[in-house]
């Protein structure tokens, strides 16, 4: 009997992604939950908490006309009434700028590994709208052509999407892929820019390979947070080379908002997926504006697509406020 | 009108009359210059719900803030829940971002439309480098956030071993540009009144902190700004 509950107490410490979906270029928030319910509605059985990742904090002017002046507020409401008629469970919604996605993987996460439930679900989602658009816009950081850690840097493109994640305590079948890691920092620096040296971030990810009882060494690859501008380049290669020293040009890394654009609040999410999937895959997309990369910042993007080894992968997200958040994602061997 | 009226606008204590643009919100005592210990005045271009974020999180530091020497700033947190509290702001900063080409438009007109930006410049200010997140558990009474659960994601962050302190704070901020006929209306839904209000206390460790065990929350007293009853009952009696 004490072995068989050790046996449990070890599996409940891990925290795995047992169920994911993404879309891409969706704006709508009820064909998102939509796609949720038939997509992983099995999935959502049993699930004890959502955590509903979004800026969401605004709509198109001509929306509020129309729908009467609580528009705004009646916007998030019904978010949220829509998420919990999917899944009525506890609903709490996180908005913290674009790192909301990681923050809430990260909130989901410790309240799995507090005991306090065993299948708790993600959802994150964002739109482009104008306000958003025009925002950033007069923060000079918005591009149609993303480039991050090249001398071409101008921003980033905006994109909307979703992604739901469930974490769960146990995997049922072989191998999976585990949150070994998530920790977020502030920077309490500068308003909307980060911290020069990074030292936040640093925190972050030192934090999260604590949690991980991983050290530098074996992380395996990076996903690198790429908001494209100077001083978030600066920052975040200024954190990791601080963290891997020397290692860091030998680490592969990869980058995904100039792909899939900058999904804001939902990125964390959309991201954390896709480089699951990269680590499952034991597959690493190739970067190709490595031709151009500033030599300020030597990361080793991999030109080309291709198989590549990987136990462990660093995720990193950072965004407005001096928000930071590092996750490690794990592979369990089969 | 420029874009740049509504960040410069003293509505917190530069003109004396402690009104918006739109002349509303005078019933509000917090914003007389009177009740203003932060000195909030000095930071010119903060829209009012973060005035009020540091006014009440000023009003916990002054009579706990030495609870929290000896805790590195890298392990003290921030959660805020300011739901609807800044729906007023955007709604209202949307005009200028529309109105005018980027360029002429304040570059910290935008953040100051997100609670993150008042969650950042508390950060700044009160030095807390941990955990800093803004959240809204969905509560049946729609008007404060859910204080209960509020607590308990900080006690999963306590738990977790993410921080040793976290200040809770919640705002209940009535949306400005809506005016005096949606608090009634507010109130007439709820069956009280809705009075802008921050409450503001700490989640900390207990004695065994440093071991890193999950533990048990030690509450302590709130500071708060204004009066909320409802907000205030959640925190007195959770």
């Amino acid at each position: 009997m004490k072995e068989h509950n050790t046996k449990r107490e070890k599996e409940r410490k891990g925290v795995f992604l047992t169920s994911a979906l993404y879309r891409e270029g969706v704006e709508d928030f009820g064909a998102c939950l939509e796609a949720v319910r038939n997509e992983a509605g099995p999935a959502l059985r049993g699930v004890e908490q959502v955590y509903a990742a979004t800026i969401l904090g605004d709509m198109a002017e001509e929306q509020a006309t129309l729908a009467g002046p609580r528009a705004p507020m009646a916007l998030q409401k019904e978010f949220l009434g829509m998420l919990r008629g999917v899944a009525d469970v506890p609903v709490t919604l996180v908005s913290t700028a674009c790192v909301s996605g990681a923050t809430a993987l990260a909130l989901a996460r410790a309240r799995i590994i507090a005991g306090h439930a065993q299948r708790v679900g993600v959802l994150a989602f964002e739109q482009c709208s104008p306000f958003l658009s025009e925002g950033f816009g007069a923060l000079r950081c918005l591009t149609n052509r993303p480039a991050p850690y090249t001398r071409e840097r101008s921003g980033f493109r905006l994109a909307p999407g979703f992604g739901w994640l469930l974490l769960s305590s146990h995997h049922e079948k072989g191998g999976g892929i585990r949150l070994a890691g998530a920790a977020t920092t502030n920077d309490a620096a500068h308003l909307t820019g980060p911290d020069r040296e990074g030292r936040g971030l640093r925190r972050a990810i030192e934090s999260a390979l604590r949690q991980a009882g991983a050290g530098p060494l074996e992380v395996d690859a990076i996903k690198l947070n790429g908001a494209g501008t100077g001083p978030a380049d600066a920052s975040e290669y200024q954190a990791l080379r601080a963290c891997f020293g020397d290692r860091l040009p030998e680490i592969p890394c990869l980058c995904l908002k100039p792909v899939i654009g900058h999904m804001q609040g939902a990125c964390g999410v959309v991201e954390t997926i896709l480089a699951s999937e990269a680590l499952r895959l034991q597959h690493l997309p190739g970067i190709p504006q490595a031709m151009r990369q500033d030599a300020e910042f030597p990361f080793f993007f991999p030109e080309r697509a291709g198989a590549r080894e990987m136990k462990k992968m660093l995720l990193l997200y950072s965004g407005m406020g001096g928000q930071n958040a590092a996750l490690i994602l794990e592979r369990e061997d089969g | 009108m420029t874009p740049g009226f509504y960040l410069l606008h003293p509505w917190l204590n530069g003109s004396g009359r402690g009104e918006r643009p739109n002349g509303s919100g005078a019933h509000n005592a917090w914003r007389a210059p009177e009740s203003d210990p932060l000195d909030t005045g000095r930071l010119r271009y903060i829209p009012p719900p973060s005035g009020l974020l540091l006014h009440t999180l000023h009003g916990w530091m002054q009579a706990y803030g030495e609870q929290l020497e000896g805790i590195p700033p890298e392990r003290r947190g921030l959660l805020l829940d300011a739901y609807g509290a800044f729906d007023g702001v955007r709604e209202e900063y949307s005009r200028p971002l529309r109105a005018a080409p980027p360029e002429m438009v304040s570059p910290l007109l935008f953040p100051h439309t997100s609670e993150m930006s008042a969650a950042a410049m508390a950060a700044i200010l009160f030095d807390l480098k941990g955990p800093v997140i803004c959240v809204h558990p969905l509560c049946p009474c729609e008007v404060g956030g859910g204080v209960p659960a509020l607590l308990e994601e900080g006690r999963i962050l306590l738990e977790g071993g993410l921080c040793d302190v976290i200040l809770v704070a919640a705002l209940c901020f009535t949306p400005m540009p809506l005016g005096e006929e949606a608090v009634a209306e507010t109130a007439a839904a709820h069956g009280f009144p809705v009075v802008d209000c921050g409450v503001a206390l700490a989640l900390d460790h207990n004695e065994e902190y440093k071991r890193r065990v999950p533990r048990d929350v030690v509450r302590r007293q709130a500071g708060f700004t204004g009066v909320c009853e409802p907000l205030l009952e959640c925190v007195l009696h959770d």
